[in-house]
């Protein structure tokens, strides 16, 4: 009997004309969005690639040169998009792709996508993501809203119910079939995509990508689960058809279109982060004056040349073994750079706050926990994003102390002019970034996970216990 | 004429009652207010920061006070200070965000080569600008139309499923009539939202009730008819009121997100950017090649520039800030021509895109009240053509010590050239908008009169 009611959902979900049409608009709109997601990877990839190796080479290739108009000369951190970019962009378009490496200055991460477009792309971006969390709990609305509905209007289910099935074993039994229905939209659907992460890294098998490519599909699948599950839930707990479409379709739009917009603008009202300008100014301001005004750079450099003649024991700075111009922009760079790192990381403190809401929202709205698993694995998201932004940082104080050794040891004191051969600044090693790993990806989003999770169970239990509660009928 | 008064008191009376309709309205009213909250809050946040720079401003001139108390090389004060290029939002941005949470408020900038000045990014909360502004323009291009729908999806297939349709056409009563004053009665209520909302935005942010207030509610009310139009379209059809929802959602998500997002998609393949990032490092190259380049021959070049500074004297043997300035100014020179292609693409990816967006009401009621509002990306590459202007304007100001060595006294930042820009409305652009609106109006009116006099002649 349970098996004959769940190849009836199945049958009938083929049946249905709408049901075929609709799950083919959106496997057409799957395959779209697979397209341009690799179309997107494979032109942004190529083109930071090419800007980052042109970096590169001109930097290895410049005339001789004094190390400090090296330092200001300095390079680029072009960030290189993740493989999986193209499952979800994530904030991708949203976060600058190029960061100007230089001395004395921490500069903003430019061109972002979203800033060299118009308002178009701010609707949303066609990716394979956008297709799973929008569309396909839709579809899943759509496939289940009159499952105990029209049983109840046609009187089916009292039929059912008197030939000893209870109620509870229907809607197993019912749950089993439209999971059926949808795995066979859904499970296609990832072998493509399986595919295409296959290709798109060249056919070779990274245990990275496999893991976030496992944990990208294992997580959707709940996310389609919690829908199906909610669905056949509240299509019990209606009389008629149409309020229960109605119903669900409010969750639908209350969870997908309104409160994450106004969840994350709640969060950036109440947390306000200072513009660059001022963060600027405070880092220039306390590295000259020290933090509240004390041990300014002027007394601490005087006390550091004093520390050195008695060190070298000699009576001027020009008689010391190395020069100490490049010690003295060493030692202003060290301070700079750690007074920077500190506002830097209070700014990601106030972006994190900002974020909060929406990440703890995830178990209310199933919907932000998917959101967050899904950028995270495939590396677009802002955990991913600042961790871009902290190795350009590094990358650019190694370099710049690097160059300041050098004209300690390699310049005279005062020398300004003299150029060091080329090739003592092509054997640097070029930036080179790679992703956080899985490991820490994922530990970074085991809220949303627990979240999801907690859905899971939470719709299933209900299901039970709704089931129970209501042995015979309505 | 009296029966449609009567009509409408009692679609009045029907609405007071039935609890799901007036929750809609205090939900649409809800997220209205919010929105305008939300978007005033938006503003007031750019602001401050905005404000926050006259501070800064202030703190560099004293310090380059201290740094140089009597008189300074114009060079040093060009390197080691720096003004603000400000770009002041109307209040009308506050109803329409836009672009303006993705480009920065203001721009900071020195005397030196400015083509890297110039694309710079404020501090910004990449999750939240990819969730986007809650603002009312959000509220009237998504909330309203599915508002709409809400209401009337279940337009003549309510009083059918009740069993009240029968009754009421038992009646001397046309079912045009009926349906006709279905429709005005919904259009009064929506276009009373509408009113209401946007009277207390202009009230809450200060924006000015002038000609933009007209286009605002033209643009809005005739996209309003639109989303009704298709409502009686679809209810015309005479199916269930499952069907009709479905149906209806199925169309906004069509119009509101899958077209856009295709656009979107076929902008960026079609027409990639890679011009910003060439621009910079070409950019680079030419200005720090500007050190191992003979002097003579940059102060040559500088000079077919400006005739009027060679006789300023020779550059030769120590650091001189002239020919310092001299190959800054080559620099960005050099890359006139990839700038003007970086802008030229940005305007044809815009008119691309808002070529294609005709298919898409809610896009183009976006582009419209962005328009409005002056918070598109042409505004703030105006913004950004300005600060460029700006830009020649502190050369012609600080040029003079630099090149006819006269001594920069403190005194003289009290000159220094400032700049403030607020965007105008684009009016053209909202006004074509406002007429592609029209033109969807006409087409979904046509249809839901055809759909309506083919679908009823067997209820008649």
């Amino acid at each position: 009997m349970i098996r004959n009611i769940t190849q009836k959902e199945r049958i009938s979900a083929f049946r249905d004309k709408r049901f075929i049409i609709l799950g083919s608009i959106i496997l057409v709109l799957l395959l779209t969005a697979a397209a341009t997601g690799i179309i997107n990877y494979r032109v942004l990839a190529a083109e930071r690639k090419l800007a980052q190796s042109t970096a590169t080479e001109n930097f290895n290739n410049q005339p001789d040169r004094h190390p400090h108009r090296v330092a200001h000369y300095g390079s680029y951190a072009f960030r290189p998009k993740s493989v999986l970019s193209f499952l979800d962009f994530g904030l991708d378009s949203y976060t600058g792709t190029m960061v100007y490496l230089e001395a004395h200055q921490q500069n903003s991460a430019n061109f972002s996508q979203v800033q060299q477009s118009g308002a178009m792309i701010r609707f949303g971006e066609m990716t394979i993501a956008f297709v799973m969390q929008w569309l396909i709990p839709l579809l899943i609305i759509f496939l289940c809203f009159n499952t105990f509905t029209l049983e109840h209007e046609e009187g089916t289910l009292k039929v059912l119910l008197s030939q000893g099935v209870s109620l509870k074993a229907i809607a197993k039994a019912k749950l089993l079939g439209y999971i059926q229905v949808i795995s066979m939209i859904v499970l296609p659907a990832f072998f493509f995509v399986f595919l295409f992460v296959l290709s798109i890294n060249d056919f070779i098998l990274d245990s990275s990508l496999l893991l976030r490519t496992a944990v990208f599909m294992l997580t959707y699948l709940l996310y389609f689960f919690i829908f199906i599950a909610g669905s056949i839930l509240i299509s019990a707990l209606n009389k008629h058809s149409r309020t229960a479409l109605v119903t669900l379709l409010g969750i639908w739009i209350f969870s997908i279109v309104l409160m994450p917009k106004a969840l994350s603008n709640l969060g950036s009202s109440l947390h306000e982060e200072p513009s660059k300008a001022a963060m600027d100014a405070s880092v220039h301001e306390e590295s000259k004056n020290g933090i509240d005004g004390h041990d300014p750079m002027d007394k601490r450099l005087e006390q550091f040349k004093q520390g050195l003649l008695e060190k070298y024991q000699v009576d001027s700075l020009s008689q010391l073994p190395v020069n100490v111009d490049g010690l003295i922009m060493a030692l202003g760079e060290e301070s700079s750079s750690k007074i920077y790192q500190e506002h830097f990381d209070e700014l990601v403190a106030i972006y994190d706050d900002q974020n909060r809401l929406s990440i703890w929202a995830g178990f209310i709205n199933p919907y932000l926990a998917i959101r967050n698993i899904s950028m995270s694995m495939a590396g677009t998201d802002f955990f991913h994003y600042v961790d871009f932004l902290n190795a350009a940082e590094k990358y650019r104080y190694a370099l710049t102390q690097h160059l300041n050794n050098l004209q300690a040891t390699k310049v005279a004191h005062k020398d300004k002019t003299s150029r060091l051969k080329a090739d003592i600044y092509a054997s640097y090693p070029p930036f080179y970034y790679e992703g956080p790993a899985f490991t820490k990806a994922l530990a970074n989003v085991s809220l949303s996970i627990i979240a999801l999770a907690f859905w899971t169970a939470l719709v299933y239990g209900l299901i039970i216990i709704t089931m129970n509660k209501k042995k015979n009928l309505i | 004429m009296k029966q449609l008064r009567i009509l409408l008191h009692f679609e009045w009376l029907n609405f007071k009652t039935e609890k799901s309709l007036v929750a809609f309205c205090l939900l649409m009213l809800l997220s209205g207010f919010y929105g305008i909250f939300s978007g005033h809050y938006e503003l007031k946040k750019q602001r401050n920061k905005i404000a926050g720079l006259e501070q800064i401003y202030q703190a560099n001139i004293r310090e380059m006070g201290e740094k140089f108390p009597d008189s300074a090389d114009a060079g040093d004060i060009g390197y080691y200070h720096s003004a603000f290029a400000k770009n002041h939002p109307d209040n009308w941005a506050a109803l329409a965000i836009g672009q303006r949470d993705v480009s920065p408020a203001y721009l900071k900038i020195r005397l030196l080569a400015v083509q890297n000045q110039l694309y710079n990014s404020e501090n910004t909360n990449p999750l939240k600008l990819a969730t986007g502004s809650f603002d009312l323009s959000f509220v009237m291009v998504f909330l309203l139309p599915l508002f709409i729908i809400a209401i009337s999806f279940n337009l003549l297939s309510a009083e059918k499923e009740q069993g009240t349709l029968r009754l009421l056409l038992a009646q001397p009563l046309k079912l045009s009539t009926l349906f006709l004053a279905k429709i005005i009665f919904r259009f009064l209520l929506i276009a009373a939202m509408v009113i209401l909302l946007s009277i207390t935005a202009l009230l809450w942010t200060g924006a000015a009730p002038d000609l933009r207030a007209l286009y605002w509610l033209l643009a809005i009310l005739l996209y309003a008819i639109f989303w009704l139009g298709t409502s009686c379209a679809i209810a015309a059809l005479q199916r269930s009121s499952a069907f009709n929802a479905i149906s209806l959602l199925g169309v906004w998500l069509m119009l509101a997100v899958i077209a856009p997002v295709l656009i979107n998609a076929a902008t960026d393949i079609s027409k990639p950017v890679q011009e910003g990032l060439q621009l910079t490092m070409v950019q680079r190259e030419a200005v720090h090649g500007g050190w191992d380049k003979p002097k003579a021959e940059t102060m040559d070049r500088f000079f077919k520039h400006y005739p009027q500074y060679s006789n300023t004297g020779s550059v030769e043997g120590a650091f001189k800030w002239k020919w310092y300035y001299a190959f800054q100014e080559l620099g960005d020179r050099s890359v006139e021509t990839l700038y003007k292609a970086y802008r030229q693409k940005m305007l044809d990816r815009l008119s691309l895109a808002s070529n294609l967006s005709v298919v898409s009401p809610p896009a183009k009621l976006q582009e419209v009240l962005n328009g409005i509002a002056g918070t598109e990306l042409q505004q703030h590459l105006d913004f950004i053509a300005g600060t460029k202007a700006y830009h020649d304007r502190l050369k012609a100001f600080y040029y003079p010590y630099l090149y006819q060595d006269r001594a920069f006294q403190h005194a003289d930042f009290a000159k220094e050239p400032q700049y403030s820009f607020t965007a105008a409305p684009d009016y053209t652009k909202s006004a074509s908008g406002i007429l592609v609106l029209l033109a969807a109006n006409v087409l979904v009116s046509l249809l839901a009169i055809f759909m309506f006099k083919t679908n009823t002649k067997e209820l008649k």
